[in-house]
């Protein structure tokens, strides 16, 4: 019921300790917000929005180019990098993790935050 | 004298008849985790700012918490609990076993007889036209159990001979039917705030159930708190859309406290973003390509949306096929919609009439002839949108046959 975004919360906070993340978000395929567990200064809706923006453009790239479904998309940056993924039909999950965290590690992580995400969504 | 302050909510004054009445009482029943508190302090503030007193019974805080959380608010009221026109009942401190230093203090908060005893004394210290905050009536019946709805029985009496205002906050926890029933019918005013579940979008909605005594056709409003400010009426998202170089951006930033933009050289690649905030409204502005390569991103960005800005280039009738069939692309088609005629300053600008005429519009889609590099017309252009889109909020005073 109306918990849903207290454990939605605690999940992304869970998700940010176990894979070194230092922010996460839920957000909708068309760019609204659904739950943060971002730094206080970050604009979380700013954030949801280019998330799903960026999203969608991959998609449509990989769409044009006949080339098969974008899984997830990662952006290096010189301090940190961002995973975007899929967690359920309409939601984003991305993180935003320092330059040095091992990809590995949040990919996994993410896969089992998603799991749960699904489930609380569902 | 009997006499109404507003609670400084858009709509919700507006839905309540001009505010909150003397005499009168008022329940904000709200979900777990949905808070009802910080209406109430800004309730309370309103209050203390027109110059009128203030009781705040707290059975569940203390009350140099409770002015903590007030100033987090944006409420800064130690000056009205110096002057003592806001005053304390604390029926907290004293479940720790500490005396408590308030005037109004319960020693024994367990005692029904001594909560209500502290609160009379108040209530004849401070005199007229005070508002009396209950916080919270859950707590009361988890203590003292239904013999509360007699109390209440008896509170209402005080409000109406002391040209008081009653406002309880109630807490829907598991509480029997019948006594939430009984609850209900014996109040004027009933504000209910609940989170409703849209897909996977958890928001907060407020309705009032009741008015002046009498039911009303709900209708929910979606809000959120903000630090400081108390309550806004909160929209997720309005799309601005339209065709190339027609504006959009420059509306997004001429609406905005603060908003970002994915621009190379003068056009959006991606989108605009921006928060809008006025008159105690909030909105997320999320401003689209126009550039029809990127129209997959058009059709993506268009979900959720609650209203529309088509803005159009004045100047320019041959886009104007181009910007209807954007509202298509986006799926936003049939949503409230304002068009925005823009470029009213340069030379050959149709008018916002001619605009309509070409667009082939409904009569009841506002027009609205705008300069955006200047601001004209944009605000007051926004505010028909809001219009639209609570429409029916107003005229949902209509009694249920
Ligand atoms: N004269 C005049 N120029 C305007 C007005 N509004 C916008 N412009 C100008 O028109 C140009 C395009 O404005 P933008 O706000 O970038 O238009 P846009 O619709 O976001 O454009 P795209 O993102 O490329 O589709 C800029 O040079 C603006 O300064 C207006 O009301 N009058
Ligand atoms: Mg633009």
């Amino acid at each position: 019921m109306s918990t849903t975004r207290e454990i939605l919360r605690s999940l992304l906070m869970e998700f940010n300790r176990n894979s070194g993340a230092l922010a996460s978000a839920l957000v909708t395929r068309d760019g609204i917000l659904i739950s943060s567990a971002l730094p206080e200064d970050v604009d979380a809706e700013a954030f949801a929005a280019m998330t799903a923006t960026m999203v969608g453009a991959a998609e449509t790239a990989f769409s044009e180019l006949k080339a098969g479904a974008a899984e997830r998309v990662i952006v290096e940056g010189s301090r940190s990098k961002i995973v975007a993924v899929g967690a359920g039909e309409n939601v984003i999950l991305v993180a935003m993790a320092p330059k040095e965290a091992t990809l590995g590690l949040i990919l996994h992580e993410i896969r089992k935050v998603s799991d749960k995400i699904k489930k609380v969504l569902s | 004298m009997l006499m109404k302050l507003k609670t400084g909510v858009m709509l919700l004054d507006d839905m309540l008849r001009g505010g909150l009445e003397t005499g009168a009482t008022t329940l904000i029943t709200s979900k777990p985790f949905t808070e009802a508190t910080p209406l109430a302090y800004q309730v309370a503030y309103r209050w203390l700012d027109a110059g009128y007193p203030v009781i705040y019974l707290t059975n569940n805080k203390r009350p140099d918490i409770i002015m903590e959380d007030m100033k987090r608010y944006g409420w800064d009221l130690t000056k009205f609990k110096e002057e003592n026109a806001l005053v304390f009942v604390d029926a907290y401190t004293g479940f720790m076993g500490i005396k408590s230093e308030e005037r109004y203090a319960v020693l024994n908060p367990y005692d029904l007889e001594e909560v209500d005893g502290a609160l009379l004394k108040a209530v004849n210290d401070v005199g007229k036209n005070s508002l009396i905050i209950i916080d919270s009536l859950s707590t009361m019946l988890d203590h003292f159990g239904e013999i509360v709805v007699e109390k209440f029985e008896e509170w209402r009496k005080i409000a109406v001979l002391n040209d008081s205002h009653m406002l309880y906050i109630f807490v829907e926890w598991d509480f029997e039917e019948e006594v939430k029933r009984r609850l209900r019918d014996r109040v004027d005013n009933i504000i209910s705030l609940s989170p409703i579940e849209k897909g996977v979008i958890l928001s907060d909605f407020f309705t009032i159930e009741k008015v002046g005594g009498k039911s009303i056709k709900p209708v929910s409003i979606p809000f959120r708190y903000v630090k400081p400010g108390g309550m806004k009426i909160y929209i997720p998202k309005i799309l601005i859309t339209g065709p190339y170089h027609a504006g959009k951006t420059t509306v997004v930033h001429a609406l905005s406290t603060r908003a970002v933009s994915v621009q190379r050289g003068e056009t959006t690649v991606a989108l605009d973003f921006g928060h809008f905030e006025h008159k105690g409204f909030q909105a997320d502005l999320f401003g689209t390509i126009g550039q029809q390569r990127f129209d997959p991103i058009l059709e993506q960005l268009g979900g959720e949306t609650l209203g529309v800005i088509l803005v159009v280039d004045s100047t320019d009738p041959s886009s104007f096929p181009r910007a209807i069939e954007m509202l298509h692309k986006a799926r936003v088609y049939g949503l409230p919609l304002v068009v925005f005629a823009n470029k009213q300053d340069l030379p050959g600008a149709l008018p916002p009439e001619k605009v309509r005429e070409l667009m082939k519009l409904p009569k009841d889609v506002p027009v609205i002839g705008t300069i955006a590099t200047k601001k004209v017309n944009i605000i007051e252009g926004i505010e028909e949108l809001l219009k639209l889109v609570f429409k029916g909020v107003s005229e949902s005073d209509v009694d249920n046959p």
